[in-house]
């Protein structure tokens, strides 16, 4: 297990190179540069920034001096926000982003698998067709419409909550949670109610209930770790697309998470910025995935047993 | 041997009585057993014999309260004073895999495949005698001794796809013996294996049968393998009861034109004729559309004017019930 963990984590190498690569040249190719403004700047001082964040040596030089930084995990400075590193800027908006990505994907989790375990116990009842019509709903509203709905319900109308902005309470945090939240439930409802009720019709259910035990037993025991696997094997995707959500919607709603940073970074070409955010997600998603892959090799006896005989 | 399922009421482990079983489908009412009776005693194997789509398979899930969600059965089935038809739930749930236990036809599918062969047959125990998980698990080893596993201490922590379907056979009778039942239904238990396995299980059921006087079921379309084991043969067809007899007399003088039919079609091994298989021409009828009459009559080289007519279940000659208008069965 522990040389599966770590032969994952080598082959993850090439994907981050490939990655940091690919968006150093990306941000360059952007038009304009970190200092274009209104304020037209003086030729001097323009080529004194310039030098000063050895934006006037060549672009592979540029490129291998940061690949020398980010070995040291040295993001460098911000453009646009003076005196602040990338660095320090990750550290001030990612715990904002943990807060509301995780709340999302761990409840998002818990209540699409909850829901369609329910769906699934109850196939073809009008509890069942009322969860997946809701679950399609869910599916089909983008962030962009479900966020001011939501807005205007219970924080124009009814008053409850903030309409946005951030502080570290909850009546700050629903509403992005909620919003980043929903498609998820509504995926994992319908894949955990499709993969439960496949389970439920297999042979060895079958037998479950040939023992004599009672039903909920037989859920508890034999299905729904079978039932689950699709679910963990959709964690790594679903965390990209919470990351992903979360840009839209730290925006939407104001709130100074990594992903505000991020669409700031790109507006200013901030290109230290922009890289640092999209380096350090690509590291937590890689990360994510292999703990994901772990998880999976832990629940299926099939895949671990593999890897035991393999190694 | 007393076979009519009626004079054997009172010793009966089980007694069957009109069982039926039907199938809500999209294209209306599927019957799969029509009206079948007959009773096992303890001990005692009962083989029930048909092609594919007999509906023998159904009958026993209906027995065992498995039968699909469209699935309903009528009639009765008495087994230690419960109707397995109709006594619900809770007490199916006391009665399965305690007295009542089921082995299925494909070894590599029957058992949960992340769950260890410890695991599955302790919670049996865990179950139905209340037993601690460290003494269920011992008990589960000892009966994996019983059914001849080597390295059993081993086995019990393994998984399923670890192993070869023979051994899984065998570990799943030895699953569905915990309890020590009163009857096993056996469905097909060596279809799936080799020829020198089957062997092995089939001499493994008739040792259980000695050891514990389990009565089986033994549900099958191969007529060869159940010279050697059962006691008494149901020859099922398109859902009904076509011959019912000792196991000696039916081979001897079959009075079924399907039961020699099915004799015939037997390869004979130590007979190098080839010529002497006989296949019975044609195919079962579709359930949903059965004939009037006789279901067998179209592929019978007997049928004859009174055909079209149902026959009733009446005494043999042998002493076993036959269904079928022929007075004698021509050489």
């Amino acid at each position: 297990m522990l040389r599966y963990a770590i032969e994952r984590l080598l082959t993850a190498i090439p994907t981050l190179l490939l990655l940091i690569t690919l968006a150093f040249f990306l941000i360059r190719l952007a038009p304009g540069g970190p200092f274009d403004s209104e304020r037209v700047l003086s030729p001097e001082i323009e080529q004194n920034l310039n030098q000063l964040y050895h934006l006037d040596e060549s672009l592979p030089v540029q490129y291998f001096r940061y690949m020398g930084q980010i070995l040291r995990l040295d993001f460098g400075p911000s453009f646009q926000y003076r005196d602040w590193t990338v660095n320090q800027l990750i550290m001030q908006g990612f715990p904002v982003s943990l807060t509301i990505g995780g709340f999302a994907l761990l409840g998002g989790l818990i209540l699409g698998v909850l829901i369609g375990l329910l769906a699934a116990l109850r196939q073809n009842t009008w509890p069942d067709y009322t969860l997946m019509s809701l679950a399609m709903a869910g599916l089909s509203i983008p962030a962009f419409v479900l966020a001011p709905l939501l807005v205007l319900l219970f924080a124009v109308k009814f008053g409850w909550l903030p309409a946005g902005g951030w502080e570290w309470h909850w009546q700050y945090m629903l509403l992005p949670i909620i919003t980043l939240g929903m498609p998820l439930v509504a995926y994992v409802a319908r894949l955990t109610r499709a993969s439960m009720i496949e389970v439920m019709r297999s042979a060895f259910i079958r037998t479950a209930r040939a023992k004599g035990l009672p039903m909920w037993l037989i859920v508890l025991r034999h299905a729904l770790k079978p039932s689950l696997l699709p679910v963990v094997s959709y964690l790594g995707p679903a965390a990209a697309a919470i990351i992903a959500g979360s840009v839209v919607i730290e925006k939407i709603f104001t709130v100074p998470g990594l992903g505000t940073y991020f669409v700031q970074g790109a507006l200013n070409r901030d290109y230290t910025l922009v890289l640092g955010v999209v380096i350090f997600y690509g590291m937590l998603i890689i990360l994510f995935n292999l703990l994901v892959d772990l998880l999976y090799a832990w629940m299926d006896p099939q895949i671990r047993l593999n890897n035991r005989i393999r190694h | 041997m007393a076979i009519d399922p009626a004079s054997s009421g009172d010793q009966a482990l089980l007694q069957v009585s009109a069982l039926r079983v039907s199938f809500a489908t999209a294209d209306g009412e599927l019957q799969a057993v029509r009206a079948v009776d007959f009773s096992v005693r303890s001990g005692e194997i009962l083989a029930i014999v048909g092609e594919s789509g007999s509906g023998k398979t159904q009958l026993a899930m209906a027995l065992m309260g498995l039968l699909a969600e469209n699935g309903s059965a009528s009639g009765s089935a008495m087994f230690q004073g419960h109707d397995l038809l109709g006594c619900g739930q809770k007490q199916m749930n006391r009665l399965r895999g305690s007295k009542l236990a089921m082995i299925f036809q494909d070894p590599e599918s029957t058992l949960n495949p992340y769950m260890s062969i410890g695991r599955q047959m302790s919670e049996v125990l865990e179950q139905h005698r209340n037993m601690p998980h460290k003494q269920a698990w011992l008990v589960a080893e000892e009966m994996l001794h019983q059914v001849c596993i080597d390295d059993a201490h081993e086995r019990m922590r393994q998984f399923p796809y670890e192993l070869s379907g023979g051994m899984l056979q065998r570990i799943i009778i030895a699953m569905a013996l915990l309890c020590q039942p009163a009857l096993l239904i056996a469905d097909e238990p060596t279809t799936a294996l080799d020829v020198t396995v089957q062997a092995d299980i089939n001499r493994l059921m008739l040792d259980l049968r000695e050891r514990y006087q389990t009565a089986i079921i033994l549900i099958t379309h191969d007529l060869g393998m159940v010279a050697g084991l059962a006691d008494k043969v149901l020859v099922m067809y398109a859902g009904q009861t076509m011959e019912y007899a000792a196991v000696a007399d039916l081979y001897q003088r079959p009075e079924h034109p399907y039961s020699r039919g099915l004799l015939r079609a037997i390869p004979q091994s130590f007979s190098n004729k080839l010529a002497a298989l006989q296949p019975i021409p044609g195919n079962p009828p579709n359930p949903m559309q059965l004939p009037s009459g006789c279901p067998f009559r179209d592929r019978c080289e007997y049928a004859f004017a009174d055909c079209t007519a149902t026959p009733l279940l009446r005494p043999a000659r042998h002493g076993g019930l036959i269904a079928c208008h022929l007075d004698r069965l021509p050489e």
